[in-house]
């Protein structure tokens, strides 16, 4: 709770300098976009952490191999880093650099579900074969 | 291969004059594994050896119904767990911006897939193997009541009737092995697929496909109960509204299974009052002993799996829950066809005792 | 959090804008542009060390 308090303020204090600042240097202003968007995701790192602990644990008890979800989590992965970098694209007016970023993030975590598919296929044809 | 039969069987009448009284030994060493013990404890001569017998029967399942259970609770507990996970995963990725691919369902189904593959291997394996068993047995057992039923006079029936069960049970093995069992596999596999991609089309495919297993028994069950009814050999002399009522409440709580196994109540309890030779008892007792182990194991999984599926559909996605229900019902169908060959072996046994006094 | 990293940035970019106010007004306007460019790399100098922390922990996080 405390957390969301702390990013919520950084981040709204962050878009007023960078107002502030995008008069004079606008250039300025979307790297203090980028800067503040970094800081809040470290920040979270070990709240990321223990979730993902979490989910291990729940996998381990499950008794299913860990391989079948991997996949799931980096396409989590990719999606939060396509989320901020279009984001910060399309603050910089480069719309079309957003949709750029958006289709290599589908591209890469459909490559990245590629074992995970592969491995229904096998499952698939094993039990119809 | 009817003359090949029917020679086989006249051989088998020479070599073995049996009377209705004693229990062969080759019948003993035919028996399906693990039923021994049980049937030696049973007194076959006594006032009431069906009735001592079932109850036997029935006790030694009782004490095993408890760790039966614990070993497939852990199972399904599992599959609890994935709908879990899934649950959570899906929350996480929604948050985080979910614009990929839907990959959780497809996580999820494979690995309450995988997560019951080891389950279906050796369930269904112990549902093929105890088929198989019953088959083996119903071999050497029907021709020793068909030689009781001739040594007291009626050889014409006692062979026509023993020839039409052989083929039947071979019949339903051929059929339940070749077709029916990949049938299964192929609706697990449907199944899966089904709950991999959203929208559900291939679901129902599944259901069609779990339809035409079921109807296919039950019509191989029918013919030959219709043919053996038309024969004139079970009279249904039995309380009727009694076997009505234990009938519909044992359709009403299994749906795949009940009406096979309703069938089968109704069957033995029209006929348990002809049965007062000791082969027949002895015949009947081994068949309910061997399906006794798989039933209860196929069945605990059946109710565990329905279970499942229902806690799921509260804590995760309806296609999950769709997916844990289905392999429910593929248990139930596996649990069919071992009640299925059984059965028609107990009526086997009815008929081919019915002549005998 | 590095919160420090975030109004040093900022005022970097407010000298910047005003440097690069006085520049123009003065009549310097190559310089301004050079002022910019260099108050822009001095600014990704400090963030590269960052950017790659958070991929690291992307990386490490899910599983790459």
């Amino acid at each position: 709770m405390g957390q969301v308090m702390q990013i919520t303020l950084v981040c709204v204090v962050t878009a007023l300098l960078a107002a502030a600042v995008r008069r004079g240097a606008p250039e300025a202003a979307l790297l203090l976009g980028l800067a503040a968007a970094v800081a809040a995701v470290l920040a979270l790192s070990e709240s990321l952490r223990s979730l993902m602990d979490f989910f291990a644990e729940l996998t381990a008890q499950t008794g299913v191999s860990n391989e079948l979800f991997v996949p799931l989590y980096k396409t989590v992965g990719i999606a939060l880093v396509v989320k901020i970098g279009s984001g910060l694209c399309k603050d910089a007016g480069a719309a079309a650099l957003a949709s750029a970023v958006e289709i290599a993030g589908a591209v890469c975590a459909l490559l990245a579900a590629l074992p995970l598919l592969k491995k229904a296929m096998d499952v698939l044809l094993e039990l119809m074969g | 291969m009817k003359q090949w039969l029917l020679a086989l069987l006249l051989a088998l009448l020479v070599t073995v004059p049996v009377s209705a009284a004693g229990v062969p030994d080759e019948l003993w060493d035919a028996l399906p594994e693990g039923t021994e013990s049980i049937l030696e404890d049973t007194d076959l001569s006594g006032t009431d050896p069906l009735g001592g017998g079932a109850v036997q029967i029935f006790q030694n399942l009782i004490g095993q119904a408890r760790s039966v259970l614990l070993q497939r609770l852990r199972g399904a507990v599992s599959i609890l767990l994935v709908a879990l996970l899934c649950g959570a995963v899906e929350g996480f990725s929604q948050t985080a911006g979910g614009t990929g691919p839907k990959l959780v369902l497809a996580a999820g189904a494979l690995s309450v897939t995988l997560l019951a593959a080891g389950s279906f291997e050796s369930l269904i394996g112990m549902g093929g193997g105890t088929i198989q068993e019953l088959n083996e047995f119903a071999r050497i057992l029907l021709p020793v009541l068909a030689a009781a039923t001739a040594v007291s006079g009626s050889i014409t029936t006692a062979t026509v009737q023993q020839v039409t069960a052989v083929l039947f049970t071979g019949l339903l093995l051929k059929l339940i092995q070749e077709l029916l069992l990949p049938l299964t596999y192929l609706y697990i596999g449907t199944l899966t697929a089904s709950a991999c991609l959203p929208g559900g089309r291939l679901g129902n495919i599944a259901e069609a496909l779990r339809k035409c297993i079921s109807w296919i028994l039950c019509g191989a069950l029918t013919a030959f109960t219709l043919y053996l009814s038309i024969a004139h050999v079970i009279s249904g002399a039995t309380d009727a509204t009694a076997v009505k009522l234990a009938s519909s409440a044992v359709a009403g709580m299994v749906p795949v299974v009940g009406s096979i196994i309703a069938e089968a109540a109704e069957t033995v309890l029209a006929g348990a009052g002809m049965l007062k030779n000791t082969i027949g008892i002895f015949g009947t007792l081994a068949v309910l002993a061997a399906c006794a182990w798989p039933f209860l194991h196929l069945g605990i999984q059946y109710l565990l799996y329905k279970l499942a599926g229902f806690l799921a559909g509260v804590i995760g996605s309806p296609e999950l829950c769709k997916l844990i229900d289905g392999l429910g019902s593929a248990f139930g169908l596996v649990l069919g066809m071992t009640g299925a060959s059984a059965l028609l072996l107990l009526i086997a046994i009815l008929s081919s005792v019915a002549a005998v006094t | 959090m590095d919160v420090d990293l975030i109004f040093r940035i900022a005022a970097i970019g407010i000298l910047v804008a005003v440097l690069n106010q006085l520049l123009v007004r003065s009549g310097r306007e190559e310089q301004a542009m050079m002022t910019t460019l260099a108050g822009l790399v001095v600014v990704l100098m400090m963030m590269v060390r960052q950017i790659s922390d958070l991929f690291d922990l992307i990386k490490t996080l899910f599983g790459f």
